[in-house]
């Protein structure tokens, strides 16, 4: 095995402790943090250049809807005053009382005995129309009252079939000393005033009262 | 390895200064990127639910034009309803006219007041009274039903119908109506 001298070993230690020098490690440590950091700051200037893109389009569409949506609102005032007109108008129309179905029944229930001198009747206009209804005549028959008393009954069951609520009272009945002639026969007669309340619809009954917790 | 005086004041003070160079990019130059960002994210965060109120409004005012626009379509239909006019000039021959098909040869119509409707924007309420002499009672309801049936703006508010004292087998009949009319 030949001998090898190396004469440049105080040279070669003198380069390898050189390149391991601290201070030029040190200076490369804070070289590539700096790089580091100036790379992240550069990264957020970036995030930032989108952030305020998106702020500026997000500010324009802001200043754009909003004056829109403030005069949408006070057109809407107007829209709904039309709507409500229309509703109501249309509400009247469709709610309203047609008096010649009324006056169809009645004269479905007239019989030859009964003689209807005056009808009269008068509508009320709230929540519900109501009608109220004054039917004036003379019965006529063996037994007068009874035939009034059937009319009452026919005029209710009548207006029963298309009103929910229907009264049919007595406001008089009296016998009349004079007679009718029916049939070529002389008939005891009386004299009647009935009246009818008819209602286009059903109250809503009131609510039961709460109780207070004691 | 020893260090000397001179080299420990020299890395005291590089270390001095890397710590201002620190912080100064900390505050002088990414703090101020950062805190624009927060500021940005913030603004965004409040205008986003303002933006969707402000097409939330959109969307409901659109709809209520489209509800606004059939309304004024069928506002319009009912407007042709009604002729033009001073309503005293063309209701009583319409009355007239309506009854004199079914044997009312007579019919005489009075305008007894005209108010503004509250409830309906541009409508006025006119009552009037109608008086018909001499009518046969089912003729006069086929006539009341053809008649009520041509005028929907018209609601009758009371009717009277009593027998003629000459003429037992005719009747007079008097109502009281009200209109709804376009002003």
């Amino acid at each position: 095995m030949p001998l090898r001298l190396n004469l440049y070993h105080e040279i070669e230690r003198d380069k390898r402790a050189k390149s391991r020098d601290p201070l030029k490690l040190g200076i490369l440590a804070v070289l590539c943090v700096a790089a580091g950091m100036v790379s992240y700051y550069f990264w957020q200037l970036g995030v930032l250049r989108g952030i305020e893109q998106s702020h500026r389009v997000t500010r324009a569409q802001f200043e754009d809807l909003v004056p829109k949506a403030e005069a949408a609102k006070k057109r809407e005032q107007e829209f709904a005053d039309v709507v409500k007109s229309k509703e109501r108008l249309v509400e009247r129309m469709e709610e309203r009382f047609h008096w010649a179905p009324f006056l169809a029944q009645m004269g479905k229930v007239v019989e030859g005995d009964v003689q209807i001198t005056k009808l009269s009747g008068e509508l009320q206009v709230a929540k519900i129309r109501r009608c109220n209804l004054a039917v004036e005549g003379v019965a006529a028959g063996a037994d007068p009252r009874k035939t009034a008393e059937h009319l009452r009954v026919a005029i209710r069951d009548e207006l029963l079939t298309r009103f929910k609520v229907v009264n049919a009272t007595f406001r008089t009945l009296e016998e009349s000393p004079t007679p009718a002639n029916i049939h070529g026969k002389p008939q005891g007669t009386a004299l009647f005033l009935i009246q009818v309340q008819v209602a286009t619809g059903e109250e809503t009954p009131p609510k039961p009262p709460t109780r207070k917790k004691r | 390895m020893k260090l000397g005086k001179e080299e420990i004041k020299r890395i005291f003070l590089a270390g001095a200064f890397a710590l201002a160079v620190v912080y100064a990019f900390f505050n002088g130059l990414l703090g101020p990127v950062l805190k624009s960002q927060a500021a940005m994210r913030k603004s965004i965060a409040e205008l986003a639910p303002r933006i969707q109120e402000a097409k939330l409004v959109l969307a409901k005012a659109q709809e209520s034009e489209r509800a606004a626009q059939s309304a004024k379509d069928v506002l319009a239909q009912i407007a042709q309803m009604t002729p033009h006019g001073a309503p005293v000039a063309w209701f009583p021959p319409q009355v007239a006219a309506a009854f004199k098909t079914q044997g009312a040869d007579k019919a005489l119509t009075r305008l007894i007041g005209e108010t503004p409707e509250k409830e309906i924007a541009g409508y006025d309420k006119v009552s009037w009274a109608v008086e018909l002499p001499r009518v046969e009672f089912f003729s006069f309801g086929q006539a009341l039903a053809d008649f009520e049936n041509s005028q929907p703006l018209l609601e009758i508010y009371s009717l009277s119908i009593e027998a003629n004292r000459e003429a037992a087998e005719t009747q007079r009949v008097l109502m009281s109506a009200q209109h709804l009319i376009k002003k």
